[in-house]
């Protein structure tokens, strides 16, 4: 089955995140001027008040909150920012319960905010791009919004399939379906011009030995997926459905120890970051 | 962190236990729960006689992977986890020849693979340690593909095990002991 074809017939579309990929060019550029990047984020005039918001909030340790874009961006610098804006984006996408999924009104977001995080920790870790691998992490599950509009009807030979023969999502959804949501996630993201370092990790996290061009990142989100189940954020009825491949740990030259250690560091992370999901989700 | 409960949680009817976390009461109107135990493993533990009870939510199995950390935060690990909890329920006055103890949580991976096996080891750290203790499980539900979230009810020690697809309930106290 075409994929585009099967994305062309979904009714609603998750928002476009366009200004993220706007933002991570800028980000990769070192002759962007500071200007340019506010500019972007003022376009867009609620995404300039959320911004506004989160950067005023306790996380950042404001005393006095600052309600001028520029003054916001520059405080917390623009790697934040751009952070930021995927919590505005990804709260759009995520925001939703996925009943496909058995998930409930928030779950899916925590999660992708959660793999952002330790995406962002492998990347700091193996000395890779950190804003890409958190772009990768919080946009890792959109096929599964998509599934949701599309394949719903079907989706309980799926769970029977899963559960009968012990197998992973990827597996039991491509012999149902003929595909599965990364597939799905990696299709949508190339058709809104997301670049392959972006999608193929997406595409590849379950096999992630197989990924052509991307492999180091996709054996991080292979990584990372365990992780955030391990503190308890792989929601739904598919939440272990997982086939954990060694080589991948491998590839990123780490130890069984290490996978430990991203567990204590994202659990503090995460406590860290929740005054500012608080404020994200109240305006969601 | 554990201990008795504070006011505010005596006026708010429900603990709620965060992950690497613990909570214990004597308080009858209490329900302590903990949500989302994916490879954590969650440890109820009820004394019907005293109707006193609580809940630890290990992540990892063994602290000597940061001292540090389990100083600060000792229910995060089954060794240093267990020991707080249980003199937390005792000086409660449960006694371990009366208390009964579920054990949920500990999902795991699918493959053989050695990279993520937290959960068998958390769920054998904590069977390893109530063995030493000389503490018998009344319930196990462990593996599996799915979390599960543990809801302990102090008055009548129901103790609920929630999955996406359903709940299961266990009775932790006898109905002459009510």
């Amino acid at each position: 089955m075409n994929l585009d074809n099967i994305i062309a017939q979904v009714k609603r579309l998750p928002p476009n995140p366009q200004i993220m990929l706007k933002l991570l060019r800028l980000l990769q550029d070192i002759n962007t001027n500071p200007n340019d990047i506010v500019e972007l984020i003022r376009i867009d005039a609620p995404l300039t008040a959320q911004v506004l918001r989160l950067s005023n909030s306790a996380y950042y340790g404001v005393v006095t909150p600052s309600f001028n874009l520029e003054e916001a961006i520059n405080r917390v610098g623009f790697r934040e920012t751009y952070k930021l804006v995927g919590v505005v984006c990804s709260s759009q996408i995520f925001n939703t319960p996925v009943q496909t999924y058995y998930l409930e009104n928030d779950q899916l977001w925590e999660n992708s905010i959660a793999t952002a995080l330790v995406m962002e920790c492998i990347a700091q870790r193996i000395g890779s791009d950190p804003s890409h691998a958190y772009t990768i992490g919080l946009l890792h599950s959109i096929g599964k919004v998509i599934m949701n509009q599309v394949m719903a009807d079907k989706y309980a030979e799926v769970y029977a399939l899963l559960e009968k023969d012990k197998l992973s999502v990827m597996e039991a959804e491509t012999q149902v379906l003929g595909f599965n949501y990364s597939q799905l996630g990696m299709a949508l993201l190339k058709k809104w011009n997301f670049p392959p370092e972006i999608y193929e990790p997406i595409e590849y996290h379950f096999n992630p030995m197989e990924a052509p061009t991307q492999q180091l990142h996709a054996c991080a989100l292979h990584l990372a997926t365990c992780v955030v189940g391990g503190v308890g954020l792989n929601y739904g009825r598919d939440a272990w459905a997982i086939k954990a491949h060694e080589e991948a740990l491998q590839k990123l030259g780490l130890q069984f120890e290490d996978v430990e250690r991203f567990l204590l560091q994202i659990h503090e992370r995460l406590n860290d970051i929740k005054a500012l999901l608080m404020t994200g989700k109240q305006k969601s | 962190m554990g201990g008795s409960p504070t006011i505010g949680s005596v006026f708010a009817q429900r603990i709620v236990v965060g992950v690497g976390d613990m909570a214990v009461s004597n308080n009858t109107n209490m329900i302590i729960s903990t949500y989302a135990l994916g490879s954590c493993v969650g440890v109820v533990v009820y004394d019907p006689f005293v109707s006193v009870g609580g809940i630890l939510h290990v992540m990892l199995p063994d602290s000597t992977l940061s001292p540090d950390k389990a100083a600060m935060q000792p229910s995060m690990f089954a060794d240093t986890g267990w020991r707080v909890f249980w003199q937390s329920l005792v000086s409660l006055r449960a006694e371990k020849r009366r208390v009964k103890v579920v054990i949920a949580g500990g999902a795991s991976v699918l493959s053989q693979s050695d990279m993520f096996k937290i959960g068998e080891r958390n769920a054998a750290a904590i069977k390893r340690i109530l063995q030493e203790e000389g503490i018998p499980t009344f319930a196990e539900e462990l593996g599996g593909l799915n979390n599960r979230t543990l809801h302990l009810q102090l008055k009548t020690g129901t103790v609920e095990i929630k999955y996406p697809t359903g709940t299961k309930q266990l009775e932790l106290k006898e109905p002459h002991e009510s």
